[in-house]
């Protein structure tokens, strides 16, 4: 390693907070990002500077890339998501926002003219997104478990029948883990007689987790999503946050053929595009494959089952939703949050058992939680 | 002069600690209505200093609305949204956002965003929470 100018100031702060990032890592317990991984064989690539601008599917003439590699990362992400062969086309994004941003637009695209349902317990990033793509909005209530109430859905399809509905379904609510039914969802589309519509799935979490469990909710292409957002960072986990989008390829041909004009069939989001993060994610699927991916997945469900059995045996009313890694617990006492990273809201607060949280780690959690309930002497 | 409206939790001593927090920025409170509603009070204020009562109100945890968006509270029923959606397209006008802010066992509480508030605010009068002030 080259030295560098750097002063000793300077390296103490990084120092510093090297030792920080050490130790708040392994008490990240409430939000659902994977601490668990070694990418070192991979730290060669940021010698260069790497970039996949533009489609991946298509030639570039920046050819310090690693478009070959995201090619394939993207294939497998399609086979989770059950994408109809060869009918459908994706990229890596920045993470699940850019992925979610991207569905919507891709809808907007097509029914100019439709109204966004989502529901409560939508990520508030959805808001900002429809607000910067000028799409027409509507919130959905949700039921008290997180899913979307489908009789407010019906009745709001319903009142608006003559225009498109585009559908945000939360595959893995960010509270409580629910995943609105795509089945329910596109058996009212079709009970209402509704020609046109659009259904996006963000399955940021669930989306690396409902592929390996042996009976997943609907939620995939097959289930009737036009597109699927899931992030990278999370389950597969990454020291950089980002994600997979895919679509039906009908929809983005159809809007690349409407932008042609701008000069660029390239419909992606964003201009320069990280190139290393499509391998990070190619390295993570490779050296764990499906079989690797699955065992990881068992244990989180498997320890999230015990997480939901401990704070029940001391009297605290924790459950969790089928498949789902998130732990719904009662808001913890403010003396939690200054040892443990959580993310409390309303009168909720939850556990995200990702592979990083162990058995030992869950124990002390759930032991710091029923002492910080005891009153103080 | 402008107008926010805050949707506070029923707590003894709430209504206190959202006037301080604006009073420690120097900012004026040039009017206040409190209304309780079930669960929650919803506190509408008139203040001198607009942005940074904003920042202020975030700062402490409060939810605020601004003048730009409409507040209406409605039946708790599937459509209820919908409906109010349907009212303004009858009226020639365009929703362009709609969000529930709080729930209860009856009510549901929302914010709305339209092509045009004022006329929209005439066509929801029966329903508004806060009469907009020209």
């Amino acid at each position: 390693m080259t030295p560098s100018n750097l002063s000793p100031a300077d390296r103490q702060r990084l120092d510093g907070l090297y030792e920080r990032l050490r130790a708040l890592s392994t008490r990240n317990v409430g939000y659902p990002t994977n601490q668990a991984f070694d990418y070192s064989e991979l730290f060669r690539f940021l010698e260069f500077s790497i970039n996949n601008v533009g489609d991946p599917f298509h030639s570039t003439n920046y050819r310090l890339n690693t478009m070959e590699f995201e090619r394939e990362v993207l294939a497998d992400f399609a086979r989770y998501t059950r994408a109809p062969a060869d009918e459908w086309w994706g990229y890596v994004t920045s993470g699940g926002t850019e992925g979610n941003m991207y569905g919507l637009y891709v809808a907007r695209e097509l029914f100019p003219d439709g109204i966004c349902c989502f529901s409560e317990d939508t990520h508030y990033s959805v808001a900002k997104v429809l607000r910067l793509q000028h799409t027409r909005n509507i919130m959905i209530k949700s039921q008290p478990d997180g899913q979307m109430d489908y009789a407010d859905l019906r009745e709001t399809l319903r009142i608006h029948r003559d225009v498109p509905p585009i559908i945000f379904a939360n595959i893995g609510t960010t509270m409580k883990g629910a995943v609105d039914d795509l089945a329910q969802i596109r058996a009212i589309i079709e009970d209402l007689a509704i020609p046109n519509a659009y259904i996006h799935a963000d399955a940021a979490l669930s989306g690396m987790v409902l592929p390996f469990v042996d009976q997943p909710q609907p939620w995939n292409f097959a289930d009737g999503a036009d597109s699927i957002s899931i992030s990278g960072h999370k389950m597969l986990g990454s020291p950089v946050p980002c994600g997979v989008v895919l679509a039906r390829k009908a929809h983005v041909d159809r809007i690349a053929r409407s932008i042609e004009y701008i000069g660029a069939l390239d419909t992606t989001i964003a201009g320069s595009r990280s190139a290393f993060s499509p391998l990070l994610l190619w390295h993570r699927l490779r050296t764990l494959g499906d079989a690797g991916l699955r065992d990881i997945v068992q244990t989180c469900l498997a320890n999230a089952e015990y997480a939901v059995e401990q704070f029940r045996a001391h009297g605290i009313e924790a459950w969790r939703h089928p498949n789902s890694i998130t732990v719904v617990f009662p808001k913890p006492p403010p003396a939690m949050m200054e040892k443990w990273t959580i993310a409390p809201r309303k009168n909720i607060g939850h556990l995200i058992v990702m592979p990083h949280v162990n058995r030992a780690t869950i124990d002390a959690f759930v032991s710091d939680f029923v002492t910080a309930l005891k009153p103080s002497p | 002069m402008k107008q926010l409206t805050v949707l506070v939790p029923n707590e003894l001593g709430i209504a206190a600690r959202l006037t301080a927090c604006l009073a420690e920025r120097g900012v004026n409170i040039e009017e206040i209505d409190v209304e309780s509603v079930q669960d929650h009070g919803i506190v509408v204020l008139s203040v001198d200093r607009y942005d940074e009562a904003l920042r202020a109100l975030r700062d402490h945890g409060f939810r605020a609305i601004t003048q730009d968006t409409l507040l209406v509270r409605l039946e708790d029923r599937p459509g209820a949204l919908a409906a109010v959606a349907m009212r303004l397209k009858d009226a020639g006008l365009d929703l362009r956002s709609m969000h529930i802010l709080r729930r209860d066992a009856t009510t549901t509480t929302a914010s709305l965003v339209c092509s045009d508030n004022a006329a929209a605010a005439e066509v929801l009068k029966d329903v508004l929470v806060v009469e907009p002030r020209s």
